[in-house]
């Protein structure tokens, strides 16, 4: 019984993984190049600018509520996000999704604290940034540059993760 | 219990597998989504067999060098993934744009699919 669970479960990963997890090795945007200017609507239906988030670090992560990894790694983001708000890092999750509906919805499901905008159009996602996977983060530094890329779902909170960005956030 | 064990190392693999899977973009129509760039049947005919990715080519003011790569890249035995992938991160964002909204007027969508 364990094993024919096991087997089904694999099957599923395999059918599902490729399609909902989109991934690739690396976007149009080499390191330490400028972060292409971008301007959104948030949930709460204020329009935010990579500008005026000038001086603090931001993890820019692309999502949908139809990408199963892509919701399973919002919580670890949440848990980043609570721990290091008070250092300077902010975190926008842009989601593609056609309508901001499912958005709100699991965004109030998973009790999300961090800035949720709306691409629908993928202007941003697809024309500005050119990213291929789905989940896929950009490290933005203080001064706008992109200092890393994260291409499927990641561990956010994890130590190793936390290392990575914390060096990036001003020194107190 | 050895049964178990090799059942338990495929779950892993396929999770490895998902994991790591290089790839481009992906585009959908009527529910089915194919890579770019796939090599497989089905996605030969989603894309070549119909004509769909030629009247989406015809449709942009992309350079003719880069439709035709972007045809070859998907509708011959070259057909690449990582050529497509090369392709789309060279163009420029208006070109992109370009792109994205000649799938989108072919009732294709990009890296969205319905479950």
């Amino acid at each position: 019984m364990r094993a024919t669970i096991l087997f089904l479960s694999a099957g599923l990963i395999l059918f599902f993984t490729p399609i909902h997890s989109v991934h690739a090795s690396d976007s149009a945007f080499a390191l330490g190049t400028p972060a292409p200017a971008f301007e959104l609507k948030a949930l709460d239906g204020k329009t935010v600018k990579l500008s005026d988030l000038k001086g603090k670090v931001v993890l820019l992560n692309f999502w949908s509520t139809r990408c199963a990894p892509c919701t399973a790694e919002l919580p670890s983001l949440n848990r980043l996000y609570a721990s290091l708000r008070k250092n300077g890092l902010e975190v926008c999750a842009v989601s593609i999704d056609a309508s901001d509906k499912p958005v709100r919805e699991l965004v109030q499901e998973k009790d999300l604290a961090f800035t949720i905008l709306m691409d629908s159009e993928k202007e941003t996602y697809f024309d500005s940034y050119a990213a291929p996977s789905l989940p896929m983060t950009f490290l933005i530094d203080a001064s706008g540059v992109i200092r890393q890329t994260f291409s499927g779902p990641q561990e956010w909170d994890s130590s190793t993760m936390k290392e990575k960005i914390v060096q990036y956030l001003p020194k107190r | 219990m050895k049964k178990e064990w090799l059942v338990g190392f495929a779950v892993i693999l396929a999770v490895a597998l998902g994991a790591c899977a290089s790839s481009t973009f992906v585009a959908s129509k009527d529910g089915k989504g194919y890579y770019l760039g796939n090599s497989s049947n089905a996605a030969y005919l989603m894309f070549c067999e119909s004509g769909d990715l030629q009247k989406i080519l015809a449709g942009t003011q992309l350079p003719s060098e880069t439709k035709d790569e972007l045809y070859r890249s998907n509708c011959s035995p070259e057909r690449s993934k990582e050529r497509v992938k090369q392709v789309y991160a060279s163009i420029t964002p208006a070109q992109r744009k370009d792109l994205r909204l000649a799938f989108k007027n072919n009732g294709y969508d990009i890296n969205y699919l319905p479950c």
